[in-house]
């Protein structure tokens, strides 16, 4: 990298520490609005309601079923064994979750046990897209069975194989599913989602001033007397996207370790937070890049942030549960940063899944990210030409 | 060899020619100004100048390098005094000096040393490490133009430095600006100011709709139009007399009248004074007042392209 380029992002970088609009957009005003939010709906550790609807007779099933009772003793989960009427209609549980009366079910299905010797048949999970934690741990839970039971299904096809007979195996009872502590419980609160709404919104507006920067610089000669010096084009462009970058990570950081030490959030493990802050990061420095190399006037890529920003909070669920809406209105919610972020975020959260489980949504934000640098970049050249 | 030679530079937007067949050349310890009015093509000269435009065509060398748009040797040459205070405002005026010198590629403590250096012969020693937000109009103009020094260019590139500036500031720069050309430095330098122009260029391009319709020094472009001074004459008596009486006199070019003013064209006005006193006296007309009007850079320009500098 061109030393000009970091003498560029350097001095972008100081000047953002400076700038009582990034201090006030992208740590203050989401500090304080997260705060209040925790404060309303996140306080005093929320106990998730989760159900468990056996419908195989198996001694597996069986075994299944009370072990998930054992591991969630003493848990922030709550579960509930649900006896349904009918096997072949579970109406009444889907319009329990949907109705918020349970966070999420997991359904043991019928012939359950006997798949370890035959097809195997399919956990299902009914969640309810406004309470994606819920249907995120039992998803995740429901993963951890099928793995113990694809165990021993293995085993059982080994001895099979080998010419063994599986019986001795299957009379000692079934695999216990592999369910540890910290795929079911979580400590403390889990207030990702309170924090990160209000963060998308601001910091999208926060780096918005300081992606305009190149334009507030070319109106007022500073880029001339820039690109006077043996400096390119590109070292200009590189210069401000890695300031905005690096200021977004540093805004995000400076929320995640406020709102953690002095507020008590809790975000979840701090590395897969990391990176999903990190996409989302780079997912907006994409899309001010393309509205500087757009826009014709500072005062043009302004409004059209803002627009932008709002629009993206409100279909991205900054406001509410948008990206986590069931159906269309989901898919299209989780195609925005925000959406994508929130998403990514609750789903690696506690109890979650790992990151490379929503490596999809990752590389959404990464890759609308540089696109976005890239063709604003090449725009904004362009013009200059 | 000169600093700066610009050769055949043009330059269109779609299908309007800015630029069209440009070329001159600077040398060390000169002072060229470029004069012409609003949408000549003063900027976008500048710009290719300064490797922020491609030309279609020609070519700029600098000091023997080459001129081009990304990062060439041909930039460590030139300094460049945009018209706008191209200073960081939240920053104080040595940190904008460190940036901009990094940016030069100084650093350490040559930076420290050209920053003080520069701040010094700004003066602005004592408000360096205030932010140029707070600086007065004048010091933000002496800011501007000292960061353009740091890295002691061979060719300074100046945009009209003294728009908007108090006349004891603009004599100050004008005064620092002869101080750097007898130092050896080359400057291009370009105003709406006629008497800036006649006061600091050794030489003057004259632009017009893009094309550079003349250039040499100021007494040079006037003879290369024609040019003569004006002897107005003011008196109380039938001046349309003198003025007949005058109109066949030797060295006379033109003489008009009008409401008690005689304004004579002749090839030398003081060759001819003498004897247009004694006509005016010999008719009876007591002259009241006499000035001499020296063709200017507003005249030529007149001449040259029909309109006026400031249009």
């Amino acid at each position: 990298m061109a030393s000009s380029t970091l003498t560029l992002a350097g001095n972008g970088i100081r000047r953002g520490f400076r700038s009582r609009s990034l201090l006030l957009m992208g740590i203050v005003g989401p500090l304080i609005l997260g705060s209040v939010l925790a404060l309303a709906f996140g306080s005093g550790g929320p106990t998730i309601s989760i159900g468990l609807v056996n419908l195989d007779d198996s001694e597996l099933s069986s075994g299944i079923a009370d072990g998930l009772a054992d591991a969630l003793e003493g848990s922030q989960l709550e579960l509930t064994r649900i006896i349904a009427d009918d096997p072949g209609d579970l109406s009444d549980v889907e319009r329990m979750v949907s109705d918020g009366e349970i966070g999420a079910v997991l359904v043991i299905p019928e012939g359950y046990g006997a798949s370890v010797t035959a097809t195997p048949e399919t956990l299902r999970v009914i969640g309810a897209g406004d309470n994606a934690i819920a249907s995120s741990i039992v998803s995740s839970i429901a993963r951890s069975i099928a793995a113990g039971t694809d165990l021993q299904r293995a085993v059982v096809a080994g001895f099979v194989a080998a010419g063994v007979d599986p019986s001795p195996v299957l009379d000692d009872g079934p695999v216990e599913p592999v369910i540890s502590a910290e795929q079911v419980t979580f400590e403390g609160r889990f207030d990702a989602p309170l924090y990160f709404g209000p963060l998308a919104i601001f910091l999208f507006l926060g780096l918005g001033v300081t992606a305009r920067t190149l334009l507030r610089d070319e109106h007022d000669g500073m880029l001339a007397r820039i690109r006077s010096a043996p400096v390119s084009t590109r070292d200009v462009v590189a210069g401000s996207a890695i300031t905005v970058i690096a200021m977004g990570a540093l805004a995000s950081t400076a929320v995640i370790l406020v709102s953690t030490i002095v507020f008590g959030a809790s975000w979840g493990e701090p590395l897969e937070v990391l990176v999903v802050i990190a996409a989302f990061v780079v997912s907006i420095a994409g899309l001010l890049g393309l509205i500087v190399g757009i826009a014709a006037t500072e005062a043009q890529a302004e409004s059209w942030t803002n627009v932008i920003a709002f629009t993206f909070a409100v279909i991205g669920g900054s406001f509410f549960g948008g990206a986590l809406l069931p159906g269309i209105l989901g898919t299209i919610g989780t195609m925005t940063p925000n959406g994508a972020s929130m998403r990514a975020l609750i789903e690696v959260g506690p109890g979650g899944q790992s990151l490379g489980d929503v490596w999809y949504l990752l590389a959404w934000l990464f890759g609308m990210g540089i696109v976005g640098i890239i063709v604003g970049a090449r725009l904004f050249a362009r013009r200059l030409r | 060899m000169d600093v700066l030679s610009a050769t055949g530079l043009a330059r269109r937007f779609g299908e309007r020619t800015a630029v069209d067949d440009v070329s001159f050349g600077i040398a060390a310890g000169e002072t060229y100004g470029l004069l012409g009015p609003n949408g000549a093509g003063k900027t976008t000269t500048i710009s290719m100048v300064c490797g922020l435009l491609a030309p279609d065509s020609g070519t700029v060398v600098i000091n023997g390098d080459t001129m081009a748009t990304d990062r060439c040797p041909a930039k460590t040459h030139l300094g460049l005094v945009p018209q706008e205070i191209a200073l960081y405002p939240d920053l104080s005026g040595r940190e904008n000096m460190e940036f901009f010198g990094r940016l030069q590629g100084l650093s350490g403590a040559r930076l420290g040393e050209r920053i003080d250096s520069v701040l010094e012969l700004v003066g602005l020693a004592d408000r360096g490490g205030e932010r140029t937000d707070d600086y007065s109009g004048g010091m933000k103009r002496r800011a501007n133009i000292g960061v353009a020094l740091l890295h002691e260019p061979e060719l300074l590139i100046l945009d009209e430095p003294t728009v908007g500036v108090d006349p004891q500031s603009r004599n100050a720069i004008l005064d620092g600006i002869a101080d750097l050309q007898s130092s050896g430095m080359a400057v291009l330098y370009t105003t709406h100011y006629m008497e800036e122009a006649e006061r600091l260029c050794d030489r003057i391009g004259v632009m017009d709709e893009g094309r550079l319709v003349a250039e040499g020094s100021t007494a040079e472009l006037v003879s290369l139009v024609g040019e003569h001074p004006v002897l107005r004459l003011e008196g109380d008596g039938d001046l349309r007399v003198v003025q007949s009486r005058l109109a066949v006199l030797d060295g006379v070019i033109d003489c008009t009248s009008a409401e008690g003013r005689l304004d004579v064209v002749a090839q030398e006005s003081a060759v001819v004074l003498g004897e247009v006193l004694q006509i005016a006296e010999h008719n009876g007309v007591r002259i009241t007042a006499v000035s001499v009007d020296e063709p200017d850079l507003e005249d030529v320009f007149l001449h040259l392209t029909g309109k006026a500098l400031r249009d």
